[in-house]
């Protein structure tokens, strides 16, 4: 699906948050990922904040005056992510995952800061500011392979 | 499509709200509030009797004393409740507001938030209201001046922005001590009767506010009424000011009436030409054209037909980007008309416009409606060049999804020509040069003007303006001006001996 204005736009990026959220929960309370388990169910609180800091900013700063509810639309499919884990998901492959999703997702709040720069510019300055922060996010994981890779 | 859950799932019977007390009206005429994009009816709305005004304003003028007396700290605490139950019921105001009227969920969540922003900015009174005063004006004698309320006020809202207009109005009113009486439209009655439930849980004194339902004729008593001090009014010039302005005056009423407009948009060759498309679309084609802010005449500033054929094909195709639909349909970024009889009239004027010579090279009169819902109420855009300023299409307001597009060979005929027409309400101008923006804003006769923007709607705590047709009355809703319009100043002079 085509995301072309900015509600479903807002409600896509909530969308992909929540799901990303159920994934690290889900890494978190499984044993054989427990070597991770702070910084997955950290994560997990992340995607919760970063879905309402989204939300917030666009109910506070929406306007009746608004320009751009066109935005250069964005295709859904380029950001669908595999959260599924099967009972052979090994911890690398956990993690190798978990980068995939971060980078997804990183993805996705760059092109969507960049199809809503037309919009009121909180809104894409609060995406680049996720953005920045799931680039963090998909080094820490990089790290963590490493380690467990060893 | 993803479609957002409807909050209205049976028939609203729309009822009065008298001395905080809902009542249903006695009238034996009811009529229908139907979905423009579903055509499905979601309310009953009373034409309340002149008793039941009667009742509302009788209610108002008992309340008034008491909470007059109430200090400005106490009322405006009522208010800090209200924000905090109007963020609550954010989302289901603004999808009622869809519902009623049309218009896309991102427009009518900008609506709820700009309504808010005016119980924000009204939450300032005991600051906002203060009068000024001097010592020794002459020796051991002060002056200063006081802000009074007067009494009761009547708002008479519109059918275009439901939950909006009204909050341009009624917290300043009730802020500054005086007592009102809401009426919304009867088309769109129901954001208004939701409000008319949040304000319930409030608390106020009983009288302080009330909402009485009905159309033209309960206008008409309004206007009459002698217990009624001030009106407060939005619609068109027609009605603005030869009904409102002309016979509350004659009944000694304070009146704004902020009316009609024939928005200009002179885009300048030197402009950045894809964002001036792109805002032209919200500002011509958002809420589907029906708002006294929306870019109607774009006139086009250049002699060089290279530009002006770009420019077109940057509309054009910019046009064909909008998708017209249900409101709650999160893809839609256009919704339809809000009835039947108002597209009528919008396709009266493009049969107008083609007979007038102007080239119609956008047709939206067979529109294409994602969701297959009725086309009842819907068009697609609608776009003429080469139209000329004395034209009906370029002179009246269609209040619809219309977009005509004019050439001047330089500033000073667009300006010219903005000034040929009546209305005064909003212009803009799209340049990337500072002294045409600064010779526009400088010398047009509008109250609303705007550099590179496309509608110029003025935060709550500045005055919604307007000139010539556009406005009648003195003073604007929002900000300082409805401070004033609800206030008397008094002068007090003191000596002690």
């Amino acid at each position: 699906m085509t995301l072309n204005t900015c509600s479903a736009l807002i409600s896509f990026h909530g969308r992909l948050e929540d799901q990303v959220a159920k994934f690290y929960e889900a890494l978190a309370g499984n044993e054989r990922y427990a070597v991770g388990r702070e910084t997955f169910l950290f994560f997990a609180k992340e995607n919760k904040k970063h879905k309402e800091i989204v939300k917030r900013v666009y109910y506070e700063v929406i306007t009746d005056g608004l320009e751009a509810c066109y935005l250069n639309p964005v295709s859904e499919e380029h950001y669908s992510l595999n959260t599924n884990l099967t009972a052979n998901t090994s911890y690398p492959s956990a993690l190798r995952m978990a980068i995939e999703v971060e980078e997804r997702s990183y993805l996705f709040c760059v092109d969507a800061s960049e199809a809503s720069k037309n919009f009121m510019a909180d809104i894409p300055q609060a995406l680049r500011t996720i953005a920045k922060r799931k680039a963090e996010r998909r080094e820490i994981l990089k790290s963590l392979l490493d380690k467990a890779s060893v | 499509m993803v479609l957002l859950d409807e909050p209205i799932k049976e028939r609203v019977v729309c009822k009065d709200y008298i001395n905080g007390e809902f009542v249903e009206s006695k009238s034996d005429k009811w009529l229908d509030v139907v979905n423009p994009a579903t055509q499905k009816i979601i309310g009953r709305v009373p034409v309340s009797t002149p008793e039941e005004l009667d009742k509302a304003v009788i209610a108002a003028q008992e309340a008034w004393p008491g909470w007059r007396r109430t200090t400005p700290l106490a009322r405006v605490r009522y208010l800090f409740r209200l924000k905090q139950i109007l963020e609550e019921r954010f989302e289901e105001i603004s999808r009622i507001a869809v519902m009623e009227h049309g218009k896309t969920i991102d427009e009518s969540r900008g609506e709820t938030r700009r309504g808010i922003e005016n119980v924000e900015v009204a939450t300032g009174i005991p600051s906002l209201m203060m009068g000024y005063n001097l010592e020794d004006i002459a020796r051991g004698i002060d002056e200063m001046v006081v802000r009074q309320p007067l009494g009761v006020f009547a708002i008479i809202a519109p059918f275009n922005f439901p939950f909006m207009i009204p909050c341009w109005f009624f917290p300043y009113a009730i802020a500054t001590g005086n007592t009102v009486i809401i009426k919304a439209s009867s088309e769109t009655p129901l954001s208004m009767n939701f409000t008319a439930q949040l304000i319930d849980e409030l608390g106020l004194p009983p009288g302080v506010v009330n909402f009485i339902h009905g159309d033209r004729n309960v206008v008409q008593a309004i206007l009459r009424h002698r217990g009624i001090k001030g009106i407060s009014f939005v619609g068109s010039t027609a009605v603005g000011r030869d009904v409102i302005y002309k016979i509350g005056a004659e009944y000694g009423k304070k009146v704004q009436a902020q009316c009609g407009a024939k928005n200009y948009m002179v885009v300048m060759e030197d402009c950045a030409l894809e964002p001036t498309a792109t805002s032209l679309m919200t500002s011509v084609f958002g809420n589907t054209g029906q708002r006294c802010l929306a870019g109607a005449n774009v006139v086009v500033v250049s002699e060089n037909d290279g530009f002006y054929n770009k420019f077109i094909n940057a509309v054009v195709n910019a046009s064909k980007t909008i998708r017209v639909g249900y409101g709650l349909d999160e893809s839609v970024t256009m919704g339809p008309i809000r009835s039947p009889d108002k597209k009528e009239r919008v396709i009266r004027y493009i049969e107008k416009g083609i007979n007038e010579g102007a080239k119609l090279i956008v047709d939206g009169r067979k529109p294409t409606i994602i969701g297959g819902y009725p086309d009842t109420c819907f068009l697609n855009p609608t776009i003429f060049k080469d139209v000329t300023n004395d034209m009906v299409v370029a002179q009246e307001e269609i209040f619809g999804p219309v977009m005509t597009i004019m050439r001047a060979k330089n500033l000073d005929e667009a300006i010219n020509m903005i000034h040929q027409n009546p209305y005064g309400n909003s212009s803009n101008i799209y340049t990337s040069n500072g002294k045409s923006a600064r010779q526009f804003v400088y010398d047009v006769q509008c109250g609303n003007i705007g550099v590179n923007i496309g509608i110029v709607a003025p935060m709550a705590f500045f005055p919604f303006s307007g000139m010539k047709d556009s406005f009648f009355g003195d003073r604007h809703g929002q900000g300082q001006d409805v401070i004033e319009f609800y206030t008397e100043r008094k002068v007090v002079i003191t000596r002690w001996w």
